[in-house]
Parts: structure tokens; C-alpha cells; sequence
């Protein structure tokens, strides 16, 4: 009697175990990320970094920095032989890439009332922000160089593209989240189970690292300090943009001139902004967006992020965060 | 017989004996998936290719290494580059790279800087 009852207890005891094990190891199992391929590297300008997750990623890395060179060899005004740079030559030009582009810039710069805008490229040269060229322009050639600028300036047949003449194309507020785009539609043909790429800081999520689905973690900079993170956002898919006044700027007599240009006044967006971050479902609208949102300011642009369905974290100068509409974001 | 009584004659050594295992497996297990220090690591890329990978825990003494054509700090605690024959020098202005998920690029001479880390609660990217 007594000997049966040590039997129950050990058999029971090794039952537990045993179920305590495969309980472990099936999470184990489940939070365990996939293989990983990772690299960095230079393209458009600025790093694009790449996490594919799972079995055979590695060969994937070489096809997404051939379509984001692709893509920047159609679009950047800074290479002669681009479609954007042939348009702003006083050229048509055919393309669906550029044209599908476009009509995304020009919904959004319609909506926001023109202070984003992509002909603003007359202006952008004007500022030259980040080069060694950079100044503050006179008034005279800001006045000029707007005559240049708004969405009635350019014309789209199909995918027949030209400006007026004396307008210049510049997406380079967008083209890093037109890259996203490609890069995403490129992920979902694919076999990766799961991939964050940033393209200088533009961020496409897609899939998950483990097979139980965990959200990636992607970081805010902080607009004023480099050592901290100004929070962290929960993603499990889409698209994640931020503009700031911190990465491309100058300091003349004691004012910051960033990069961020109103296309309506031609000078840098002052409205109390520092940074701003859209989370929304294309690469475009949310680079389009962060630009947007950085020159409305808050107020403003609650109805712009409405209309798309977005999300955005405002910081102002006094360094308050602001989070408006559905972000998982812990700061 | 009273409930302790009941219970005393009812649990042998064996059993106790027993009970401590299990709860050493499932401490062992515990310790075992929450373990292991966040360590990082400097990836340096040239031309979009790796060429140094550097576990900066193992770094004692602080020391310069030579990418292409910019010079890079590498400390324990991150990594500088302390010059380059760019002429913007975005990349010097930049400062210590110290966090999971930090990068820079000297874009002109396409050396890339991306601090890495396997384990810890870090971001996976960072906007910006």
C-alpha cells in the first residue's frame, strides 16, 4: 500500500515535470527569433539597414538594395539621366513610378493646404540645407523661386509626367518611404517571415521575428539628445516616419535653419514643432505626412492625419510629447 | 487525527526530496531564458560590405581603426569616427555611437557604423 502510493506520487511528480518542459520549451519555441541577415549600407544618400527573419533571407538583402537603387536612379533630381531630374529639364517624361508618386505628393499637398509640396525643389536648391553651399537666401529669391511652386505646376497623363518650365521636382521628402513601399510589396511576394527596414530613418515593418507574432520595437530619436531614445513604438505592421529639425539644419545669428521648408512662405516650418513621427499603412503618405504634420503643428494637422487614417507623436520645443490617434508608444 | 498529523504521515523524505527537484528544474529553467548580459556590437561596413565585427565588452584599452578613408574611435561603451575626407564631416558631428540601433554613414566614403546588441530589451530599429 505504502509502495503504490510512493508510485502515484513519482509518477505524478514526472508528469509535472515533464509537462512543466514541454510547456517551456513550446514557448521557447515560440519566442525564439528566426534566422536573421542583417547589413547596412549606403543608398540615396543615407544608410539603409536591413533585418530579413527567416530560413534563406540572406539572399533577399541584394535584391532590396537593387530595388531601392532602382528606385533612386528614377527619382533623385541629383542624377542627370532620372526621369525627375529629364521633367525638370522641361522634358515629359513616362513613368508609372514617378507618376504613381506624384499623385500620392499631390492628394496630400491638397489636403494640407500646400505647405508640403513637392515642386518645391526651386526652393530647396535656394536653402541647400545640409551642403556645404548652404545660406540663408534674400527675400527677392524666395519671392522668385515660389512663382515656381504649387501642385497646378505640374501635369499627369497616364503616366506622362512634365512641369511648367522653371519648376524643379524634389522628393526627397518622400522617396525614402516610396522606397518602403517597393520594399514591402517586394516582402509579401516573398518567403521572410518578418523584416524592419529603415531608409534613413524611414521604417517599413512587415511580418514578425518569432512565430508568436511579437511586435517589433522601433525607437524615436530623441529630437535634442542622442544618448536617449525619445520612446518606443509597438509595431507589428506598416510604416513609420519622422521629421525633425535636428538632422539637416544651420545656426545663423543664433536661429536654426532646418531642413523642413514651408512651400507656401519658402522658408524653414516654425511652429513650435521639433519632431514629429506618423505611423500609417504606405511609405509615402507617412513620409508625406511627418512633413506635413512637422509645418501645421498639432492643431492643424489632427484632420490630415484623420483623413489617412494615421497616427503621429509631436514634440514641441519645450520637449511635451503629444500622441495623437492609436499608437502603441511607451515613453 | 488532526490535519497536520495527517499530513506529516502522509509525506515522506522521498517526497520532499521530490518537490526540490522540481523547483530547482524550474528555477534552472527560468534563469536559463532569462539569462545572458546585453552585449553590443560594432558592425562596420565599407562599401556595403562587412568588413570589422567588434564586441565592445571585450574592448579594455580604447584604439583607432582605419575604414576606407575615415578614421573610427572604438571604446568600450561605442564607437567614434574621428575623421574622414568628407567635407560635410556629418558623420564626426555626430558623435559617440553608444546604443542598439544606433548607425551613422560617412555617405561619401560609404563606411557604415550600426551598433548591434543579441540579447536585452532594445529597440529592433530606430526612426529618426
Amino acid at each position: 500500500m505504502k509502495n503504490k502510493k510512493k508510485i502515484i506520487t513519482v509518477v505524478v511528480a514526472v508528469i509535472c515535470v515533464a509537462l512543466l518542459a514541454a510547456l517551456y520549451f513550446w514557448n521557447y519555441n515560440r519566442e525564439k527569433r528566426y534566422d536573421c541577415s542583417e547589413k547596412s549600407t549606403v543608398a540615396m544618400g543615407t544608410i539603409v539597414s536591413q533585418k530579413l527573419y527567416g530560413e534563406g533571407s540572406a539572399k533577399h538583402i541584394e535584391k532590396i538594395s537593387t530595388l531601392i537603387n532602382a528606385l533612386d536612379d528614377e527619382i533623385s533630381w541629383r542624377e542627370p539621366s532620372s526621369a525627375v531630374a529629364e521633367i525638370n529639364e522641361g522634358k515629359t517624361i513616362k513613368s508609372k513610378q514617378v507618376a504613381d508618386i506624384l499623385n500620392k505628393c499631390l492628394d496630400v499637398t491638397n489636403e494640407c493646404g500646400g505647405v508640403f509640396d513637392v515642386t518645391i525643389g526651386g526652393i530647396t536648391r535656394l536653402w541647400s540645407i545640409g551642403e556645404d553651399s548652404q545660406r540663408v537666401p534674400d527675400e527677392d529669391e524666395i519671392e522668385k523661386a515660389l512663382e515656381n511652386v504649387g501642385s497646378e505646376k505640374i501635369s499627369i497623363s497616364g503616366n506622362n509626367v512634365a512641369v511648367s518650365e522653371g519648376t524643379k521636382l524634389d522628393l526627397g521628402a518622400v522617396g525614402k518611404g516610396a522606397a518602403c513601399d517597393n520594399i514591402m510589396t517586394y516582402l509579401k511576394a516573398s518567403d521572410i517571415k518578418g523584416a524592419v527596414v529603415s531608409v534613413g530613418g524611414s521604417i517599413l515593418a512587415y511580418g514578425s521575428y518569432n512565430k508568436k507574432g511579437d511586435k517589433w520595437k522601433i525607437a524615436v530619436k530623441h529630437p535634442r539628445n542622442d544618448n536617449e531614445y525619445l520612446g518606443i513604438i509597438s509595431l507589428s505592421e506598416g510604416f513609420v516616419s519622422t521629421s525633425g529639425d535636428y538632422e539637416r539644419y544651420f545656426i545663423k545669428d543664433g536661429k536654426r535653419y532646418h531642413h523642413i521648408i514651408d512651400a507656401t512662405s519658402g522658408y524653414p516650418a516654425d511652429e513650435g514643432v521639433i519632431s514629429v513621427t506618423v505611423v500609417c499603412d504606405s511609405g509615402i503618405l507617412s513620409d508625406a505626412l511627418s512633413t506635413a504634420c512637422f509645418i501645421l503643428g498639432e492643431e492643424k494637422s489632427r484632420a490630415l492625419l484623420e483623413k489617412y487614417d494615421a497616427s503621429a507623436i509631436f514634440v514641441d520645443s519645450e520637449l511635451n510629447i503629444s500622441v495623437v490617434g492609436d499608437i502603441d508608444f511607451e515613453y | 487525527m488532526s490535519i497536520d498529523k495527517g499530513l506529516k504521515s502522509r509525506i515522506t523524505k522521498g517526497d520532499i526530496l521530490l518537490i526540490i527537484g522540481i523547483v530547482i528544474l524550474t528555477a534552472t529553467l527560468f534563469i536559463y531564458s532569462f539569462s545572458g548580459s546585453d552585449t553590443l556590437k560594432a558592425q562596420i561596413y565599407l562599401d556595403g560590405e562587412s568588413v570589422k565585427e567588434i564586441d565592445l565588452s571585450e574592448v579594455k584599452d580604447s584604439y583607432t581603426v582605419i575604414v576606407g578613408q575615415c578614421e573610427l574611435l572604438i571604446e568600450n561603451d561605442g564607437v567614434t569616427f574621428l575623421s574622414s575626407k568628407c567635407s560635410d564631416k556629418l558623420c564626426v558631428k555626430r558623435g559617440k555611437l553608444t546604443k542598439k540601433g544606433d548607425a551613422m554613414a560617412c555617405v561619401p566614403q560609404k563606411v557604415v557604423v550600426s551598433i548591434k546588441s543579441t540579447k536585452g530589451k532594445q529597440p529592433d530599429i530606430v526612426t529618426y
